[in-house]
């Protein structure tokens, strides 16, 4: 009787068995293969420092010398937008062949049409940008207006 | 009593007999035969193996600004380096290729799934396009958005199976538009791609077209 009931017990386990290997065999039934290379990363770059810095305006004759320091957008220098201010009237200066050049983490420029007449009233201040073609992309917001010193 | 005397001596001599009978059915057992010994046959799984080549450059590209793209994207700076992936296929069964993608990043994220933000082009061997600008192709021909976060999967590289070191070249070309806005300074984009492949054999390719998502084939 106790070998009847053992012989059972052991084909229970031996189907139990068989019916588990079926299954892993159905799981595995094809052939496949992954390969994940290292990821890919893309990041912005920064103004450094990520405010605009103060201009330093000097009379010089009957010109107005200005200057900063320079900033940074990533590895590259950024580029700046130089303005006159008169009451409420915002005028880019520094153009052309006046537009400001970078010596040894100093950017200058001169505003030739300051001084005409009398000391000038204006206020002047930098905007550092990118710029693509002619056209602004990113920059800062302007500095804050300075009075010829 | 002859009868018995005579009897012993028989029985030596039958018993001789029979031994040399013995001997005879021996010797007449000892045919000339030959086996020849079959090649066996053999029944060897085929593999499924896919791999990165020597020439694959993951980028890693650092300050981009708006305006900035590679080399192929086909507009922008075209300044910078595309990222190659130099996949070969090393299994000896035939296999049908696939690339899955997945962009997340930020925050804050510079891929944003709309034209201001990381426009990317994923193509193979410079032909087959899967990635354009934001969007790949479902598998009805549809473009579709790619929302950061988010794994593409199963987009078919080629309608023909793949076999043994058949090499596929991927190229990811990029560009941050001069629309990106301010808040993208700093911002970054992680473009993850998983190539992967299945047996081909007993495999129908259905109504799948090369470039597109494909579903109709199991994949794993």
């Amino acid at each position: 009787m106790g070998g009847t009931r053992r012989t059972r017990s052991l084909i229970r386990v031996a189907i139990l068995l068989l019916l588990s290997h079926v299954g892993t065999a159905r799981v595995s039934s094809l052939f496949t293969a992954t390969d994940t290379p290292t990821v890919s990363s893309f990041v912005g770059a920064m103004f450094s420092p990520n405010v605009a810095p103060t201009v330093q305006a000097r009379r010089q004759g009957a010109n107005v010398e200005l200057s900063w320091s320079v900033v940074r957008l990533g590895t590259r220098v950024a580029g700046y937008m130089v303005w006159r201010i008169d009451g409420s009237t915002w005028t880019q200066i520094c153009l052309g062949a006046d537009a400001p050049v970078t010596t040894a983490g100093t950017v200058t420029c001169r505003d030739r049409r300051a001084a005409q007449g009398g000391s000038p009233t204006f206020l002047y201040s930098v905007q550092p940008v990118h710029m693509v073609g002619t056209s602004v992309t990113w920059s800062l917001s302007p500095g804050m207006p300075q009075p010829v010193g | 009593m002859l009868k018995k005397q005579s009897f012993r001596k028989w029985v030596p001599s039958l018993a001789g007999v029979l031994a040399l009978g013995a001997v005879g059915i021996s010797v007449t057992s000892s045919l000339f035969s030959d086996t020849q010994t079959g090649v066996a046959n053999t029944f060897e799984a085929g593999t499924v193996e896919v791999g990165v080549g020597s020439t694959t450059r993951v980028c890693t590209v650092s300050d981009m600004l708006p305006g900035d793209s590679s080399s192929s994207y086909g507009s922008g700076s075209q300044s910078l380096l595309p990222c190659v992936y130099d996949v070969v296929y090393t299994g000896t069964s035939t296999a049908w290729l696939a690339v899955d993608i997945a962009v997340t990043g930020g925050p804050p994220a510079l891929y944003t799934g709309d034209s201001s933000g990381l426009q990317l082009k994923l193509d193979a061997n410079g032909s087959t396009t899967f990635v354009s600008g934001t969007s790949y192709t479902a598998v009805n021909g549809s473009p579709t958005n790619i929302t950061s976060g988010s794994t593409i999967r199963n987009l078919l590289v080629s309608a023909t199976p793949a076999t043994k070191d058949t090499s596929v070249l991927f190229n990811v070309n990029y560009l941050l538009p001069t629309l990106a806005p301010n808040a993208l300074q700093g911002a970054s984009a992680s473009v993850t791609l998983t190539f992967h492949a299945v047996q081909s054999a007993n495999q129908p390719i259905g109504s799948c077209v090369a470039g597109r998502q494909c579903n109709s084939i199991t994949w794993s």
